[in-house]
């Protein structure tokens, strides 16, 4: 079944996002199955292939995803440490000459509109004046590199903590990849056992309908899946993996946070700052909640002995 | 695509009567025919509409159609400004609903209606406050988390301190994935797959995304809430233990003296009749009941049959107990 662009299109505007994801996997889980029940209509016997992959690929990326994210994350560490010379300055230059070819077409815009609405010619040695500018301000940032040198003396000028915090987050993301790398197993597994079931069952007897051939490989990992998901080994290793990707992104985002916490140019409150001050003004919401409790039961007493 | 365009969940009207920041008061319109109002508290882990799906299979219509008078709590969206908020301030927020809609109307107790986690609060305040509900309803109520479910397995083997840590809220996305992840094959592939064999069904496709515009519409739970809820309820399963406080007060089920209508799925994977089986024997009230569906979870609120046989004998026993 093929969906035509515009149709696609107002899926995606109709529909949640995650029922449009599932949608679109499920298309695909279909023609696997429908490749597969040709094959056993074809009175071939039916082994692990790429349809059962495909099957498997679709329906588990919408789980596997959030969590290779999580895995992946750590190329950032990289990105900070590792290639700080090369990647930074490279994406420093980039970004400057953009500025600077963004200025130098918005002078050109001021001065045409100038000679346009006043009849008057700009003197060109204002852009030149420009020109100047930047090529100055150019040449100072690139000599600071050499100045400053590497920046192997970055861990002195931090507190301690923020290293401790990198530290930690690194020994949880390890962890949390090894965890993972034992959950995609095990579902890998499991899903690779039921289906050869399934297999087993319908080599041995013909299944006409389609309806009854997907239902049946349906039931067989439903079944499996139940099974596993209760297993004390799954929960051992989801809450491993659950926990040490929690602690990774915790202990990494503190690492990020402490670094623009303890730089005195930064300008930016971070989220944890913001969350102790969410915390005291709604502790500061409760007392009020409850001074307003008591001024209400006073007036109530008082009226009430007014009354007597 | 035309069959599914613009189609949302929610089909009764309703004005809201109070706001408190984040939490909601709503009152449906309709004509009152009976004197005791019925306050839902829905479960703050979902959105609301799910009894109101649409016109069908709305539960909120047949309460209505009962001339019942309706108010709703919203628990609304959190985000990181509501991440310290605790279960004692959503009893309080339930608190001042109930004394909103009692000086409104005039009375001095109203119905109290909890679907899911909402049903705890509704427990935990009717415990509280006894002498405020002359009806106790719960659907699909987790009182008792000491069951054999995947969901409960899993909320008692992990640790929500690190969660809340780590994300502050436990966000709609991450609550999504776990609740897909409890039954992954009939929720991920067998009911698109099942979509899929029904296209040409106008009321079947419209049914299915009215459905998953409301499954996928989740709101966060609060950080600090989503540690207690998890810690004290599913890992030390405190309420059914007489140990949960609230307000400063032990939460007694010996004080459940009210009509108690219970409403439970056989085939909930989330809530199973053994969530609410304990308590039900455990309290005093001479007056309870507890009708049985033979669906799961949602399939109780919004399936044609329990409409046909569930919802009529429900709104009858809310009646009878309203003047």
């Amino acid at each position: 079944m093929a969906l035509s662009r515009d149709e696609l299109l107002e899926l995606f505007r109709e529909a949640p996002k995650e029922s449009f994801e599932l949608l679109l996997r499920n298309l695909r889980i279909r023609e696997c199955l429908q490749r597969l029940h040709a094959k056993h209509l074809a009175g071939m016997k039916l082994s692990y292939d790429e349809d059962f992959e495909g099957i498997f690929q679709e329906f588990f990326r919408f789980f596997f995803r959030p969590l290779e994210v999580a895995v992946r994350g750590v190329q950032q560490l990289r990105f900070l440490f590792f290639a700080f010379d090369l990647e930074l300055a490279e994406a420093q230059s980039e970004t400057l000459r953009a500025y600077g070819d963004f200025l130098r077409s918005w002078f050109d815009h001021l001065r045409l509109t100038y000679e346009l609405m006043l009849g008057r010619v700009l003197p060109s040695s204002g852009a030149d004046i420009l020109r100047e500018f930047i090529r100055s301000y150019r040449k100072k940032i690139e000599g600071r590199g050499v100045e400053l040198g590497y920046p192997t003396e970055y861990p002195f000028l931090l507190p301690k903590t923020v290293l401790v915090n990198l530290d930690r987050a690194v020994e949880h993301w390890e962890r949390f990849s090894e965890a993972f790398g034992e959950y995609k197993r095990l579902i890998k597994g499991t899903y690779v056992e039921a289906a050869e079931g399934f297999m087993a069952e319908v080599n041995q007897r013909r299944v006409e309908s389609p309806q009854e051939f997907f239902s049946s490989f349906s039931e067989f990992e439903a079944r499996a899946f139940d099974t596993l998901l209760k297993s004390p080994r799954y929960l051992e290793v989801q809450k491993a993996m659950m926990e040490n990707m929690m602690d990774y992104i915790y202990f990494y985002r503190r690492f990020l946070e402490e670094m623009l916490e303890s730089n005195p140019v930064s300008p930016f409150a971070t989220i944890s700052m913001q969350d102790e001050a969410f915390r005291r003004i709604l502790d500061l919401k409760r007392r009020v909640a409850e001074l307003e409790r008591r001024v209400s039961r006073l007036e109530a007493e008082s009226g009430d002995r007014g009354k007597d | 695509m035309e069959k599914i365009k613009g189609l949302r969940p929610g089909s009764c009207p309703y004005e809201t009567v109070y706001e408190d920041w984040l939490f909601k008061l709503h009152r449906f319109r309709g004509e009152v025919g009976h004197r005791t109002p019925v306050l839902i508290s829905y479960a703050f882990i979902n959105r609301p509409t799910v009894l109101d799906l649409h016109e069908a299979v709305s539960v909120i219509r047949l309460l209505l159609e009962a001339r019942l008078d309706v108010w709703m709590v919203d628990w609304g969206y959190p985000t990181l400004a509501d991440r310290h908020l605790r279960l004692d301030d959503y009893v309080d927020f339930l608190e001042t609903c109930v004394e909103t809609v009692r000086r409104e109307r005039g009375v001095e107790s109203l119905t109290l209606w909890g679907y899911c986690l909402g049903t705890t609060l509704a427990v935990v305040y009717s415990s509280l406050f006894p002498e405020k509900v002359r009806n106790l309803v719960i659907q699909t109520p987790p009182v008792n988390f000491d069951t054999q479910n995947t969901l409960a397995l899993w909320a008692r083997s992990i640790d929500p301190a690190k969660v809340s840590r780590a994300l502050f809220n436990a966000t709609g996305d991450f609550l999504n994935l776990a609740f897909l992840l409890v039954d992954p094959v009939r929720l991920v592939v067998g009911k698109y797959q099942a979509l899929l064999d029904s296209l040409g069904d106008e009321k079947s496709v419209k049914d299915f995304f009215y459905m998953d515009h409301w499954i996928f519409d989740s709101p966060a739970v609060p950080g600090k809430v989503f540690e207690e809820y998890i810690t004290r309820w599913y890992h030390r399963n405190e309420i059914v233990r007489g140990e949960f406080t609230a307000k400063g007060r032990r939460v007694d089920l010996g004080n459940i003296r009210m009509p108690v209508l219970v409403l439970a799925a056989s085939k909930d994977h989330i809530t199973p009749p053994d969530c609410v089986i304990p308590f039900f024997e455990a309290i005093p009230s001479r007056d309870k009941k507890m009708l049985l569906s033979d669906k799961g979870h949602i399939g109780l609120t919004v399936s044609r049959s329990s409409h046909q046989r569930i919802w009529p004998e429900a709104i009858r026993w809310v009646v009878e107990r309203s003047d």
